[in-house]
């Protein structure tokens, strides 16, 4: 089924803003549409569960279901994270605890995500164990999502 | 009707927001390493819960992690690396009675039978195996983790042949013959020939002992969901939902795993 228009624009300003793997897999997702089983006995002993029987999107839920993605590739990992490095204060019985993924040879931040080094970074290094960008990200995703909230 | 330019704009300035707020570490591209950072602070948290497991944040060689560290995760596959203060970090648990030791890493790869090496997103090695490989230089332990748990930051359902991806690697790590020149186990270091663990003379029998997980944004097929609960693997779908189901009942099997730690 055809992607929409909404959708095909929020496609372009993720491939633009450097999220294209997140725009590659948002158009195939919401072209090949929803897998509406359940996990039930009687799906299993059907031929479907075994191969993938999509069904396609209705073109006025496409948008819903694209900022459904959205929430789960974005915001909630970046929430995650952020739990992540608060649990891990609790471990130790301090302050939030951050986290970083360095190259496991060089001990280096391999995926140059130092934030403490990034001059565009908003936050400063209070951000440990802090969700603000995200929030406000979901925020926007919801009023998005709302027909007629931002004209 | 199409968004409006307004909120087009905002969209824009979010996402470039985001970006400088949370660097490639958030931009999907399909790695989870978010997810697996979450997952394997929540299992330590866990185990601190159940009262009997003294948790601590240890740096790459073995000493505690000072306080204001970043706690360093790989970036990437890794073997165990040589002791090293400014390796990757990990979590290390210590039960308060009988004194089992077990450590939680990210992205560490262990060889299987065939000599392949297999990364586990996240898996828990008994502490005296990954000490001998920490102390002589570094490497790959072999065996079938206590845990592991794989991550999959996707939205799409995981398919069939995912599963029999995660099954094909178990199976090479299973050592349901005792390895040549070592004796029975379930996990040795090859060095040393240090061993840990009994070994069960069936696949399903060695799966049913230990946390064997995969975890997704998003759902599974019906097909390879029944291949992995054959195989006591667990799928852990809409892994972010609020409901907490499946990070639940991740921490479920994990209890049972800790419970049982000595019968291993």
């Amino acid at each position: 089924m055809a992607i929409n228009e909404d959708v095909m624009t929020i496609i372009s300003i993720l491939n633009g803003e450097g999220f294209s793997v997140l725009a590659g897999d948002l158009m195939v997702e919401i072209s090949q549409g929803r897998d509406q089983r359940e996990l039930d006995e009687e799906a299993l002993d059907t031929e479907k569960a075994d191969y993938d029987a999509r069904e396609p999107i209705a073109p006025e839920d496409q948008l819903t279901a694209a900022i459904q993605i959205l929430h789960r590739r974005l915001v909630a990992p970046a929430k995650a994270l952020a739990e992540a490095e608060r649990l891990l204060g609790e471990l130790s019985k301090g302050k939030p605890v951050r986290i970083r993924f360095v190259d496991p040879v060089e001990g280096t931040d391999r995926l140059a995500t130092a934030r403490d080094d990034n001059p565009n970074f908003p936050l400063g290094r209070d951000d440990i164990g802090q969700s603000d960008v995200a929030d406000k990200l979901e925020e926007l995703l919801a009023r998005i999502a709302t027909p007629g909230a931002i004209i | 009707m199409a968004l409006s330019s307004t909120a087009e704009t905002e969209l824009r300035n979010m996402l470039r927001a985001f970006r400088a707020a949370h660097g490639p570490t958030a931009v999907p591209n399909g790695d989870g390493k978010a997810l697996e950072a979450w997952l394997l602070v929540k299992i330590a948290m866990e185990a601190r819960r159940t009262g009997h497991w003294t948790v601590e944040l240890r740096r790459g060689d073995g000493s505690r992690l000072p306080a204001g560290q970043p706690f360093d995760l790989p970036g990437g596959p890794s073997q165990l690396r040589p002791s090293n203060p400014s390796g990757p970090c990990f979590v290390h648990l210590e039960h308060n009675v009988h004194g089992t030791r077990l450590e939680i890493h990210g992205s560490l790869q262990w060889k299987g039978r065939s000599d392949a090496r297999h990364e586990c997103d996240i898996s828990v090695i008994p502490a005296e195996i990954a000490e001998r490989l920490r102390f002589n230089g570094g490497g790959y332990p072999h065996g079938l983790p206590v845990a592991a748990i794989e991550c999959k930051d996707k939205t799409g359902d995981g398919v069939l042949d995912e599963t029999r991806q995660t099954l094909a690697r178990m199976f090479d790590l299973a050592l349901i013959t005792a390895p040549q020149g070592i004796g029975e186990c379930r996990i040795f270091e090859a060095s040393s020939k240090s061993r840990w663990g009994i070994r069960n003379t069936t696949y399903r029998g060695l799966y049913s002992t230990g946390t064997f997980a995969i975890a997704r944004a998003g759902n599974f097929q019906p097909g390879a969901r029944r291949l992995a609960t054959h195989y006591y693997i667990a799928t852990l779908d809409s892994i972010y939902a609020a409901s907490g189901a499946s990070v639940g009942a991740l921490m479920s099997r994990w209890r049972m795993t800790l419970a049982g730690i000595t019968t291993f």
